[in-house]
Order: C-alpha cells, then structure tokens, then sequence
C-alpha cells in the first residue's frame, strides 16, 4: 500500500499545467476543429471571436475545392505520397478518377489505369473492371464497392477519406481527438498499479483518473501453520484447495489441511525438488535428489510406489490428464501412470521444470538458459521454438489462462521476466524484490491472472500487475526469507512457505481472528532403516501386482 | 537460507562435488591432470560453476608465487581447491582465472 501512494503523489507531482499562449492557442484550436467538423459553425465563430485564434482553413478549402472540381492532378501534385497510408491515397484517388473517366466512355486509358490499380487491391479491382464490361449492372456495383451514385458525393466523400488518412499542414485531421482520448485512455491504463483487464471494468473514462481497486491482493493472514521441522522449501495447493503439500530441509513431506496434518519424515534421502498432485486429489509425487519419485496416498499419508528409473537428480514434476511428467539431470523425460508404469520416454536436456498448457509442452532447461516449446501431441516431437534467456532460469511459472510465462531470472540481480505464449515475446521486466543465490518461486494469481507474485528474500511477498510494470503491491509475509509461493486461482488464496519454518495461507477478505494450526509431532513415524527395507518390500509387491492389471488392460 | 540456486552442465563427463553431486566443471573445461594438491592428484580446468571463493592469498606453490583463493562447494561448502588470480611468474601467466579442483574431493557423472 505504501508504495502505491508514492507512486500516486508522484504522478500528482508530475501534473503541472502547461499554460504557455502555444499551448492555448493548440488547445483552442484543436477545439475548433472539432466544432466545425461536427458543423457547429456558430459555437466556432464564437470561440474564435472570443479567443481571438482563426481556425485557418484557406489551405483546406482550396483542396476541398479541388476534389469537388475533379481536379485530381492539382491534388496529386499537393500531396505527398511516400508511405503506405499515402499509397492507398493514391489508390483512392486512381480509383475516383477511374470511375470518372469509365462515364466519360475513354475505356483505353480506364484499362490502363486499372492495371495500375489491382496492383494495389487485386479484389476490388475485378469488381472495378466489371464497370466497363457490364455497366447494366453500374448501380449494383456502386452499392457493392459503397461508392454513392452521384459524382458531387463521391468526390465529397474521396475528400472525407483523404482528411482521414493524411495529416494536412499544420492542419490535423479529424480523428486527431479521438486519437488523443485513445491515447489518454491508453496511458491511464499503464499506468493504473492495480489494473484488471476483465470485462467488467470496461467503462474507461477521461472525465475521471482510471483507477482499478485492489481487492484482488490476498493481504490478510487467515491461517498460519507453525511447528514445520526446518525450512519450509515447498508449499503446494492440490488442485481442489484443500490440500497443501509441503518439502522441508530435512526432506520431510508434510500433507496438510485445515483439519488433518500428516507427516512424512526422511520421505527422501536428499533434498526434494518438486511436488505435485494428481488431479483428482488422491495422490502426491515428491521428487528428489536421490533420483526417485514417490507416490503417496493424500488421505493415509502412505506411501504407494516409488519410482527409481531415474539415473540421477530428478529436479521437477508435472501432472496433467491423468499422467505424471517427470524430468531432470539424466535428460530424459518420464511420463508415468498413476501406478509407477513409465509408458514414455522423451530425449531432453537438463531439465529445471516442466510446463505444460493444451497447446505445448514447455521445458524449462537448467544447463542452457531457454524454455524449450514443443507440441503437446501424444509424440512430443515437433519443436516448436525456443525462448531464450541471456542467463539462468531459476524459476518458471504459466498463467491459468495458458498465455503467458513468468520466467525468475534473478541469479545475479532480483528480476521476472514475462512472455508471451502467443507470439512468444517478452513482454515486461519487474523487479523490486529481494533474492540472493537462493531458488525464488514465482506464480500468476487472481482473476484472469492479473498478478504475478513472488517471495523476497525480505519475507515480502511482492505483487505485479502483468499489464504494466509498475510495482503493485507488497505485504508483510514472514519474518524470514520466504521459499515458495502459489495462488489458488479458484479459491483466491495464496500460499508462502518460508525459512521461519511456517507456512500462511492469504485471503482477500478481512480477518477476524488469525488461526493458527500447529503441525504437532505426534504424526512423526520412528524412522530406521529396518522399516525403510519393508516399506521398500512392499513397495516391489505392489509394483508386480499393477504391472499385471497393467497387462490386463492391454489384452483388453 | 532456501534452496540454493545450482547450475548444471552438460556433456560427456562431468566433475561433480562427491559431497553433494553439484556439478563444479566439465571435461571440455579440463586442462590438466597434472596437478598436486592438498589431498594428493588435482586437476586443472579453464573454468567451473557452483562455488564460493575464500580470501585471496599469496602462496608459494611448486612453481612459484602466486595469488589464489581457496574454493569452496556453493551447497555442501566442502574445500575443493583453490583459485588462480595471479601468477608472479611469466610462465605461469595461463593459470590465471583457472581453477584446481582436487580429485580426492571429486565425483565423475558419465553419459552412455
Ligand atoms: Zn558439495
């Protein structure tokens, strides 16, 4: 909040009137030039009494008169045609002087002119041509190509075309306010620090300063969950929001919900990088550095099977339509059914994270600084492009909308880069948060994701607006280096895991009271490599018993 | 203090922190096996990744003086090696900005 209102009295600071006689003078004449374009010729002779500025329009008049004689050498000759818009000028003159010269019967020089003229519009062309050959039909023609019939009207119209395309002297057209509001409205829109671009709000007006509300920023602590092992490294909504799955420094798995914490001590050997649910709820992976992926059942906090294919660092997961995407140091992608079976590989580099949105399969490599993008075909091998960085990704993040990418790239110095998955363009740079050589996540959140959000080294969580780069807003998180953080889009809430060893859930709503859910000890299961051996064991049977229904499924 | 941001490297073998599996450098960077350190063998590369530096000190090496820095793993923060910053010596002038990784300290990560 604070820093929004620097940034509001700034802009105060910054407004001064310019009351300089020019800019008077341009002002009133822009003003007049509206007026007598909207033929209030009185209003107008008033204002230029009264302010004593003529609006000049000798220049104007002699053009408009000769467009009214036909005299289209003498305007040739006034304008200037050098670039694209003045090329379709010229067009429309050509093509005015083309259905003078077709009533005037001179058919040889009205064939030579339209060769100069399906040059520029092929199309219109043929239908242009058809007034020599069947002049029957001229009147139909003239509806199709939405000329009038009347001469007088068509030059006058030629002459409204050219005032549209062209600024004239110092004499501006009359789109010149429009353009003017468009732009002003355009401005307030950058720079509006909250700004949504959802439907509703859009009723843009220049009589008041666009403003969006803030509402959307989940600044209110509803819930805090203290009493975690160490560092909280991971803390993940499941799909539905009920859910949270967290990884610790000591590499414990903490399944958690408002009324039940469960706990997994050592769930690996090493640190662990990723976690992801399945996508009705029921199921956590957690990947590790000790090259394997578990699977644990969300309600028992058991664990149903462990995957060991991987021959080295297994750094991230993804899930998505009932498969589970693994990847990492070994450049090979897994993808996994529900049951441990591996039924693809894909060739990779090393592989940070995984993304994937209907449209592609986005691999976020960690030895090269780019995002590779490739089909989400059941194949996975058509390349579509890479995104390059200039150095290290440490984190990435895709909108719920599927369009666009948040990439930290703060290895050196704090800053998010934002792209585009529609022209695979970056679009914004934000900075203003705090991270040093330590692994920030970031994420998008709230409606339409209007805000990408990420921890700071600070325990600030800082908001930006994905439509300008101005810093949005920043909330007090945690009293330590905040981990990880993740905004449940459907549910509006935001999730941060911090070093201070607790995790907050965010709303947007007031809160009452603060709750507070200690996640006590008694869930921790006594750990010694004996029973690591049995759950292991089991681990091999239940392997053998779904490579069989496995079998079964594909006789069938 | 969070998960440490590691970089990774690619290619047919790579030299890894035995502590902690952190990739430090890469055959391509490997300029010289022939190389005594503290713990024995060390070997030199061109240049590696995911380390801290220590102060920089004068010593006087086998071949001479020479200004270095002690190099430490960027996770598991074990000694490693040293750094060259400056060779008084002529002769010795390659060395600067390489680094000696030792290979008691080192694990070798092979592709196929
Ligand atoms: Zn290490």
């Amino acid at each position: 909040m604070q820093v929004y209102d620097n940034l509001a009295l700034q802009e105060v600071q910054s407004i001064s009137i310019d009351d300089s006689p020019e800019r008077l003078k341009e002002i009133v004449r822009m003003i007049l030039q509206e007026l007598s374009q909207m033929g209030y010729d009185d209003a107008c002779k008033i204002l230029e009494d009264e302010s004593q500025t003529k609006l000049d329009t000798t220049q104007m008049s002699e053009l408009k008169e000769s467009f009214l004689n036909g005299d289209y050498e003498n305007i040739l000759q006034q304008l200037d045609f050098s670039d694209m818009i003045n090329r379709k000028l010229q067009y429309e003159i050509q093509k005015q002087l083309y259905l003078e010269i077709v009533q005037q019967r001179n058919y040889e020089q009205a064939v030579n002119l339209l060769r100069q003229l399906s040059e520029f519009n092929e199309q219109e062309s043929q239908v242009l041509a058809k007034m020599i050959f069947l002049p029957e039909d001229a009147s139909q023609l003239y509806v199709q190509l939405g000329i009038p019939m009347d001469q007088r009207e068509q030059r006058l119209q030629l002459y409204q075309k050219t005032l549209n395309l062209l600024n004239f002297g110092d004499f501006s057209l009359k789109t010149q306010f429009d353009k003017v509001i468009d732009q002003s409205l355009e401005y307030q829109i950058k720079r509006c620090p909250y700004h949504n671009d959802s439907n509703e709000n859009k009723n843009y007006s220049l009589l008041i300063d666009h403003n969006c509300q803030s509402y959307q920023i989940p600044k209110n602590n509803s819930i805090l969950f203290q009493g975690f092992d160490d560092e909280v490294w991971i803390a993940k909504f499941s799909n539905s929001g009920t859910w949270i799955g967290c990884a610790t420094k000591k590499n414990s798995i903490y399944i958690i919900s408002k009324e039940q914490q469960q706990k997994i001590s050592k769930a690996h050997q090493m640190d662990i990088n990723s976690l992801v649910f399945s996508s009705d709820d029921k199921l956590l992976f957690s990947a590790s550095n000790d090259k394997k992926i578990n699977c644990y059942d969300v309600q028992t906090a058991q664990i149903k099977v462990t995957m060991s294919q991987h021959t080295n660092e297994v750094l991230c997961l993804a899930y998505f339509k009932n498969q589970l995407f693994s990847g990492g140091v070994d450049g090979w992608i897994g993808i996994w059914q529900d049951n441990g079976k591996l039924v693809n590989q894909i060739k990779s580099k090393v592989v940070k994270n995984i993304l994937l949105t209907d449209q592609y399969l986005l691999l976020h490599n960690a030895a090269i600084f780019s995002i590779t993008v490739i089909e989400n075909d059941s194949k996975f091998n058509k390349i579509i492009t890479h995104m390059e960085e200039q150095e290290l990704i440490v984190s990435s993040a895709v909108s719920q909308n599927q369009q666009f990418l948040v990439l930290n790239v703060s290895k050196e110095k704090p800053k998010l880069h934002l792209w585009s998955l529609k022209t695979f363009q970056k679009l914004h740079v934000f900075f203003g948060f705090q991270v040093k050589g330590i692994e920030m996540k970031c994420c998008f959140g709230s409606k339409k994701d209007n805000y990408v959000c990420v921890g700071s080294q600070d325990g600030k969580v800082y908001f930006f607006n994905k439509n300008n780069q101005l810093q949005q807003n920043v909330i007090d998180g945690h009293n330590q280096p905040i981990n990880f953080v993740d905004w449940h889009s459907q549910t509006a809430q935001l999730l941060t895991a911090s070093d201070d060893k607790t995790v907050k859930i965010w709303i947007q709503d007031h809160v009452e009271q603060q709750q507070i859910i200690n996640i006590a000890n008694e869930y921790d299961q006594p750990i010694n490599s004996q029973q690591g051996e049995i759950v292991e064991e089991q681990d091999d049977q239940e392997d053998e018993e779904y490579q069989q229904q496995s079998e079964g499924d594909q006789s069938f | 203090m969070g998960k440490i941001i590691i970089e990774y490297l690619e290619g047919k073998k790579i030299y890894a922190c035995k502590n902690c599996n952190v990739h430090l450098s890469n055959q391509d960077y490997l300029t010289s096996k022939q190389f005594t350190g503290k713990s024995g063998t060390a070997f030199l590369f061109e240049k590696g990744v995911n380390y801290l530096t220590g102060i920089p000190e004068d010593k006087r090496l086998r071949t001479g003086l020479h200004t270095t820095q002690d190099i430490m793993c960027i996770k598991c923060q074990t000694y490693l090696g040293w750094k060259y910053l400056h060779a008084y010596e002529q002769s010795e002038k390659y060395k600067e900005g390489k680094i000696i990784l030792e290979k008691l300290f080192l694990t070798k990560i092979k592709w196929n």
